[in-house]
Parts: structure tokens; sequence; C-alpha cells
């Protein structure tokens, strides 16, 4: 059985779609399942062993040259009808659209049997299963009759239980290069780290510098180290709270604007909670299995979008008008993000760290309009927001092992990708492409060497054995993408990396996975 | 034929019998294409190869090619260990089991056309499109193409910008696909760009004036819905 699940944008949304993919794996253990996404988040689901292919859809080129070149129609028209085309002969059992409008065209002319509506010019959205009906008449009526979390809806529409967990899986390369970044900082202090994500995709989600600037300082005060994460656009944000928290500032860690998603999701690993609002940085770090503190207003809806998971606060704005659909006709000068206080995050946050410690709960302050959630997550179930002043020790804490469960025994733990991936550009034609993922394969080479160096119990290994052959072919990789002769790449990739990743693989297994080293030349000559 | 092999440290048996073996590849590929392309087979044997080419007999024994360029690069023609692993590799992840009219861009040695000639390939339509004339003389020269010249479907283009574009009209349909052959692409890629956006913008003027299965329509409206 062949199944592909459609889902182009959003981080969020797509780490949403990992319990349902859990769970179609689970029922039907011998599907295939390919996931069409945004070239910009397959990482998302490199490692997820639920996937068996990506299909990486340029999704934000092609909208770029749709506005602003239209020599690249016909190359687009083609790419994208080829690539229909392909699909349709290899035979598409179930299609899962999980994107409305351009997914459902796509649904529409790939698949006969398409479970979460498929889009016809003629008839507009057309849904073949009722549970897919239903979600979008409560979206489109009235958002909140929906006490129903997106990924336990996708859950239903693909006709699996809902209650699994999200998964995220980042190779161990990435988690140390996260690691490295919060070492160099020069917050040394063994404090709890909090993260904070300041900005957010559009301008009136964000809940403003001066409001974080005053919730780090009581962070701060109370012992905690934080770090600032972000796109390199809120690097502008990042630097007046940076300025307003004036005592305890050698406490904050700025990484604005230095992480890639999967180094994201390495800071969000070790990080002890995270404060943020209706971010992707939240899905990342529910993922990973990072406590979260969520501010929703303006058109975020908690029961929708909140983060997926046991034990997360989340701050809900309820005016009469929440969730809107266009804050930026507001009548109300935004009361919905003036509601929530600096001071309710901080009380939040003081309730979520005691209920995960199985602490008293703090008092909190009970305000009009502002209502404070724990989520609760219950296999078969799904998700649900219990009112922070009727939870109980009955519902389920974080559990202690879901940290575990986003570790992946399949996930290649170096993050090297295979010479099939590296060589596919060469045989498609694309030389460009082609050299710059084999630049990026060899910007890994020296981050694995240095992780496998530092993590090395000193004086324990000779690192001539592994480390000088290893240099000596990444010498020589760099002399071949010099050359700029595609055939001479090839050929190296072909025949002479295998030796420098077995070295390598061989290294990091027996020091960064704490496995018993022996006698080093015989291993690794084996 | 004799300069291709100047740089090996070969007996002299030894190259009387590659000098024969390629002198036999070379007049039987001329015969055949003479057959089937007149005009192209009287300007191959007009044509002086250019002698800064350096051969090397690859480790699966069969002929590569290397040029340096201007720039200070260089372009290796094929693999430099299996040229014909490479060439079918190439084949299946491109072209095999497909029924499309296909256009292969760079005809290189030729080592990745071959696969074309399998019996199972039927009457497919293709067209072999090479920017250099000296690129097809080594083809000819170190592989034999009598096979590919037999195909009846097959239309060549060696050198020949100007008459493309209305060849290439008649040659394609709304379902034919097109695909590079890196090596050859990249050492003359301004030329192949240029032929590559021309198979783009005919392939989609095909398929613009309803020729096809009902996907036009589709991929239309999605890229509409994408532009909003």
């Amino acid at each position: 059985m062949h199944i592909l699940v459609i889902r182009n944008h959003r981080l969020g949304d797509i780490l949403q779609l990992t319990p349902m993919l859990k769970g179609l794996k689970r029922k039907y253990p011998d599907s295939r399942i390919s996931f069409m996404t945004g070239s910009e988040y397959g990482c998302l689901l490199s490692h997820n062993r639920h996937v068996d292919r990506i299909i990486r859809f340029k999704e934000n080129q092609y909208r770029h040259w749709l506005k602003k070149d239209p020599s690249r129609y016909p190359y687009m028209f083609n790419r994208l009808y080829d690539l229909c085309a392909d699909l349709q002969d290899e035979g598409i059992d179930l299609v899962i659209n999980r994107q409305y409008e351009e997914g459902g065209l796509l649904a529409d002319i790939l698949g006969r049997n398409v479970w979460g509506g498929r889009y016809q010019s003629s008839h507009g959205l057309v849904f073949d299963d009722q549970r897919s009906e239903d979600l979008y008449k409560v979206i489109l009526s009235d958002r909140r009759k929906n006490k129903r979390n997106l990924a336990d809806w996708s859950c239903l529409i693909a006709g699996v239980s809902p209650g699994e967990s999200m998964e995220l899986n980042i190779s161990s390369t990435d988690q140390w290069a996260a690691d490295r970044l919060l070492a160099e900082s020069p917050a040394k202090e063994d404090r709890p780290l909090i993260g904070v994500q300041l900005g957010a995709a559009h301008p009136f989600r964000q809940w403003g510098p001066d409001r974080f600037s005053r919730v780090i300082s009581l962070l701060v005060a109370d012992g905690n180290k934080i770090v600032l994460v972000g796109t390199a656009n809120e690097k502008e944000m990042a630097d007046k709270v940076k300025t307003a928290v004036v005592k305890g500032n050698g406490q904050m860690i700025d990484l604005v604007g230095k992480t890639s998603i999967p180094c994201l999701a390495g800071i969000m690993k070790r990080c002890d909670a995270l404060i943020t609002g209706d971010t992707g940085t939240m899905h990342v770090a529910a993922a990973v299995g990072t406590p979260v503190l969520a501010v929703f207003y303006g058109t975020a809806y908690p029961w929708e979008t909140g983060p997926y998971g046991t034990g997360h606060v989340v701050l809900y704005s309820d005016e009469p008008c929440a969730p809107c659909l266009d804050p930026s006709t507001c009548r109300f000068q935004h009361r919905c993000k003036s509601n929530i206080t600096p001071n309710d995050v901080y009380e939040g946050f003081l309730l979520g760290n005691a209920m995960r410690n199985n602490r008293p709960l703090p008092a909190f302050t009970k305000k009009d309009g502002v209502k404070t959630f724990v989520t609760c997550v219950e296999p078969g179930c799904g998700q649900s927001l219990i009112p922070a002043d009727q939870w109980t020790k009955r519902h389920l804490l974080l559990p202690p092992d879901e940290k575990n469960l986003s570790t992946n025994d399949s996930a290649k733990s170096d993050g090297l990708p295979d010479r099939a991936t590296l060589l596919e550009p060469y045989f498609r034609g694309d030389g460009d492409e082609f050299f710059s993922r084999f630049q990026e394969y060899l910007q890994r080479i020296p981050l694995l060497c240095e992780m496998i160096s530092t993590s090395a119990p000193a004086g324990r290994i000779d690192q001539t054995e592994w480390l000088n052959p290893v240099l000596q072919i990444f010498q020589n990789a760099v002399a071949v993408l010099q050359t700029g002769d595609a055939v001479r790449l090839a050929d190296f990739i072909q025949y002479k990396t295998a030796d420098m990743e077995n070295r390598l693989r061989l290294a990091v297994k027996q020091h960064t996975h704490g496995q018993e080293y022996q006698t080093g030349k015989a291993s690794i000559r084996s | 034929m004799v300069w291709i092999l100047q740089n090996f440290s070969m007996n002299r048996e030894e190259k009387a019998h590659w000098i024969m073996n390629l002198k036999n590849i070379f007049t039987n590929n001329l015969t055949a294409l003479d057959n089937q392309f007149p005009v192209l087979a009287q300007r191959l044997k007009n044509h002086l190869v250019d002698t800064s080419w350096q051969a090397f007999l690859t480790e699966s024994g069969v002929f590569s090619f290397h040029h340096d360029e201007l720039d200070g690069c260089s372009a290796s023609m094929c693999s430099r260990f299996d040229p014909i692993t490479e060439g079918k590799t190439w084949f299946n992840i491109n072209a095999a089991e497909r029924y499309h009219p296909y256009v292969v861009l760079g005809c290189g040695l030729g080592y990745h056309i071959l696969p074309f000639a399998n019996g199972r390939q039927g009457n497919r339509k293709i067209a072999v499109i090479e920017a250099s004339m000296d690129l097809f003389y080594l083809a000819m020269s170190v592989n034999d193409l009598t096979n590919i010249f037999s195909l009846e479907r097959l239309s060549l283009f060696v050198s020949e910008q100007s008459i493309l574009e209305s060849a290439l009209k008649d040659f394609c349909t709304s379902d034919t696909r097109y695909g590079l052959f890196l090596p050859s692409t990249s050492f003359n890629s301004v030329y192949y760009e240029n032929i590559s956006a021309l198979l783009d913008r005919t392939i989609y003027e095909c398929r613009n004036n309803g020729e096809g299965d009902g996907r036009c329509g589709a991929v239309k409206e999605f890229l509409n819905l994408l532009g909003e």
C-alpha cells in the first residue's frame, strides 16, 4: 500500500502530523509512506522512521518565481506536470491531504482515494470522508466550537487512534553542534536553561520585546539561564531585550539567527523549558519533549494548535472576539495581547515548574480574560486542555520517557547523507545542486572529527589511528571539489568516501556512544 | 586514431591491436551513420579533432577522455572507473522503463546512450543533442554505436543550433521528457542551458494547448493558487 501525505508548509503543522504518521505505520506496517513537503522542511522528517520517502517541493522558490519571474513559468509547469505524471505512474493507493486548495488540487489529480479533501475547480473543496468535512465546517463556521488539537484531527482523518507523541529526531552531529553553540556562550554557570522565542512569523503574533524582557529579568533573578532563539529577522528584537535586561545580562545566550532547524531542535532538547507564543519553535520543543509555556492571543487558538503533549502550560487571552481572523482591523487596540502581563507568564512558568517537579502548586492570580491551562494527552482520546485550577495529580505529568521517544534508533547518528543521495543530482544533470550538496557534506566532516575528539576520554585513544586517514581523504575531497570536474567528484563519492565514512562511523560509535573501546588498532581495522 | 594511444605505455603488439580495434569501431559506426544521417557523416569525415583531448583507459578497460579548460577548470567526459555502469545508472534514473519521447542532452562518449538500443525500448522516439563535434567524433571512435544509429525513430543533432528550434518543435509532444548528461553538459553549459530552456518552452506550449491527459488544467490552477 502506497500512502502519500501532503503538507507543504509551516514547521508546526508538519510536526503536528507526526503522531498520525506513527499511527499509520502501526496500522499498516507494510505500507510505504511518501511525504510531500516544502524543500526547507524535509529535515524535519529526514530521520523519521515512519516516513519512507520525502518528496521535496520547492514551494517558496516557486512562489517567488510566480510573482517575479514569468520566464520560469514553463519550467515550473513542466516540473510539476512531470512530478504528477511520475506519481500517477507509481500508483498511489491513498492520499492524505492536510492542506486545503493547493494540496487538494494535487490530491485530486494523484489519487482516487483521497482523505482530507480534494479541490476541483468546478466544485471547490470536496470531501470524500466525513471527518475532514466536520473539521472544515467547524473551522469555517466557528473555531471556538473546536476543542480538538489538529494533531488529533489528522489522526482521526487518517483513521488511526489519536494520542501518539510527536516525533522529531536529529543526528548526534546536529546535537553536538547545538551543544557547542551553548558551550561557546559566556554564560558558564550551571543553572536551569530556559529558552525564549521572541518573535513569530507575523508581527501580530509577537508579544513584544518589552514584555519579554520583564519576564526574562524575573527568571534571571530566580537563578535561571536564558537562551534567546529565533530567525535572523528577529535580531533587532533580541538586541532590544538584551539592552532592557540590565541585571543578569551575563546569563543570556543570544542564538537568534544562528541556528538551523535541526540545531534549534538540539538547543530545545537541552532547555529545561521554553517560553514562546504560537510558533514553530513551540512545536519543535514539544516534539523533543521539552516543557513549554505558550502564550496564546489574537489569531492563535490553543485547542487547535497548542503544544502537543502532557504537562505544557498555556496562557490564553479569552476575549469574545478571539480567535480572530484579521488582527490588522482590531477595534480593541489588541487588548488580547496586553491582557497577558509579564507577571502572568512568570506565574505560569512557576506553575509548570512545580507540576513537573511534583511540588505543591503555587498560588496564581486569577484574572478576567486570561485563562491558564495545562495540556494532557491520553492515548486513544487525544489532547485536552485542563484549567490549571482543576488540575490534580490524577492527570498524568509529563512522562519522563517522552524525551526518549524522540530518539530514533534507525536515525544515522552522524547525519551524513548516503552516497545515493549525494549522487542523485549528478545523475539528474543538476551540477549546481550536486556541488552544493557535496559542500554541505564536507562541512560536516570537520564537525564530526571535532565531536569525536572532544567526546573521547583524554589519553585513552590514539587519534592518529582514525584522524589522519580521514584528514587525508578530506583534503583530497577539497582538491577534487576545487577542480570543478563533476565526473571526478562523482567518482570520488562513489569509490573513495566509503573508507572515510567507515572510520568516522566507527569512531563515533566508540567514543560518543559510551561503548567500550577495545585496543585501538584491531577494532578500527576490523 | 593513433594519437589516442600515444600516451599509453604499451608494447608494439598491444598498440597495433588497439589501433585495429578502434579503426574498426570507427569505420563501422561511420557506415551506419552514413545510412541514416549522410550529411552528418560527411561533416564528421571532414572534421579535425582538437589534439588537446587526453585519453586514458579506465579501470573497467574502456576509454575515457579529459579536457583542460581555459579557466583552469577541467572536464572529464565520463567516469574514470566504470563509465559503462555510470551510463546505465544515468539511464535507469532518467529514462528507463518510460515510453515517453526522450531528448538526451549531451552525447558524451555515448556510454549512457547505449541502453536506449536494448529491445525493451520498443519504437520510442529519441533525440540526441550534442554541442561538440569533437566529442561526437571521440564517441564514434571508442563505442560501438551501430545499434543506436539503426534505431528507426532516432534524431541526431550535433552542434546545429540553427535548425534545432524548428526540429524540436516537430519532435516534442506534451509527454516528452529530457535529461542532461552532466559531464558533457558542464563542458558546454551555455549551449545546453539554451536548449533546455527551449525544450521547456516547447513542451510547455504543447501542454498549454490542451494536448495531454487532463493534468495540465490542474497544474495551471495549482500554480495560480500558489501565486496568490
